[in-house]
């Protein structure tokens, strides 16, 4: 039986060392579960992925969720998303701490500058990747377009919930 | 919005409110939005930035590119960050927790009572539909980001590479970017004539 150190020691090290989001966390669990360890088959791992995609709430945290529950139950559930959770918020943590001085420092003042216009072109690229990944018609593209124009006409009037809510009906209705 | 507040200050001066009010804000947030951290993010800036106004833009976007260069989950990175900053340690535990008690919540129901969820075609189209939801959130960042950028030949020459990069080279690490974007940061204030601001040293070309 798997220890419940050793589950909380992959999901630890895995979090505290992939940089990108849960996306990229992705590849490197498969690396380590299937491939290193041979805990889960690769098609089980497979519907874990895309299950975990179509759930809410980070990705990363429903694929630590899953793995625990599957290896050892409901406390394996636990100690994989702390596993996974643990090194973002100790990290955090620290920069937090010091956040303050973030802006009367010129060189993080410059430095955080020179990360804006890379984390929009990150943003564009998700935008790009989640698009083509997810929306299977093109009526789907100009469906979005029309929900982007109606955010920036009505702006704050518009409850975000509703929007995706709302989109989903549509994605029964008209996905074929 | 006049309300009787309750003064009774917690760790990070906040009151039990609003301490309440971050972990509500977060499950939320945690327990609507499909697709991953980056689906987000519009909805956090909708509460916290304009709703509530515990975060000016700027703060905002700062803590957002922070979240992106550090390690593990942005959804996750964002909610520390944000409760530290405005409920102490406490507001980093309560948000934290927000956001990731639905993700683990609905696995632990899906794996428990529904292992054929995934393969229902109903729930294949529904996904597919709020994904459309999606994109259309995240496009609305990228532009509202793209609007209060300080556009200069430099940014504009850094987004347009990275984007490059991206499209193109596939396979590299988002922290690559990420960091080589600082690095032209302190590059520029490096060789900046003193005293100058950084509008005062670009000239059209």
């Amino acid at each position: 039986m798997i220890s419940f150190l050793a589950l909380f020691g992959v999901f630890f090290k895995i979090g505290m060392f992939t940089f990108g989001g849960g996306q990229a966390m992705i590849p490197l669990l498969q690396k380590d579960l299937v491939i290193n360890l041979a805990w889960i088959p690769m098609k089980e791992f497979l519907d874990f992925v895309a299950i975990s995609e179509i759930t809410p709430g980070p990705v990363a945290i429903n694929m630590a969720t899953f793995v625990g529950y599957k290896l050892r139950g409901l406390t394996g559930a636990l100690v994989t998303s702390l596993g996974v959770i643990l090194p973002s918020f100790i990290i955090i943590l620290i920069i937090a701490t010091v956040a303050h001085t973030f802006r009367t420092n010129r060189w993080v003042s410059a430095f955080l500058d020179g990360l804006q216009p890379v984390v929009l072109a990150l943003l564009i690229y998700a935008v790009y990747s989640i698009a083509r990944g997810g929306i299977p018609a093109w009526w789907g593209y100009v469906a979005s377009l029309g929900i982007l124009l109606l955010i920036l006409k009505y702006g704050k009037k518009l409850n975000l919930f509703l929007v995706l809510l709302a989109a989903g009906g549509l994605g029964l209705l008209m996905f074929r | 919005m006049e309300r009787k507040k309750l003064i009774i200050y917690t760790a990070g001066h906040a009151s039990v409110r609003k301490q309440l009010l971050l972990f509500w804000i977060f499950f939320i947030i945690g327990a609507f939005t499909i697709g991953g951290g980056y689906a987000m993010i519009l909805m956090m800036k909708r509460y916290l930035a304009e709703q509530y106004h515990w975060l000016k833009d700027e703060e905002f976007y700062d803590m957002l590119a922070i979240s992106q260069v550090t390690p593990g989950p942005i959804a996750v990175n964002m909610a520390t960050f944000v409760g530290y900053t405005q409920g102490g340690v406490l507001g980093s535990v309560l948000a934290t927790l927000g956001v990731s008690i639905p993700a683990v919540a609905v696995i632990i129901v899906i794996a428990v009572f529904f292992p054929g969820f995934k393969d229902n075609v109903w729930v294949q189209r529904f996904f597919a539909g709020v994904i459309v939801g999606v994109v259309a959130q995240i496009a609305t960042i990228v532009l509202d980001m793209g609007k209060r950028q300080k556009w200069t030949i430099v940014s504009a020459v850094a987004c347009a590479a990275s984007l490059g990069i991206l499209f193109f080279v596939r396979q590299v690490s988002p922290i690559w970017l990420i960091l080589g974007g600082g690095l032209v940061g302190l590059a520029i204030e490096a060789f900046k004539p003193h005293g100058a601001t950084p509008a005062a040293t670009k000239r059209p070309s």
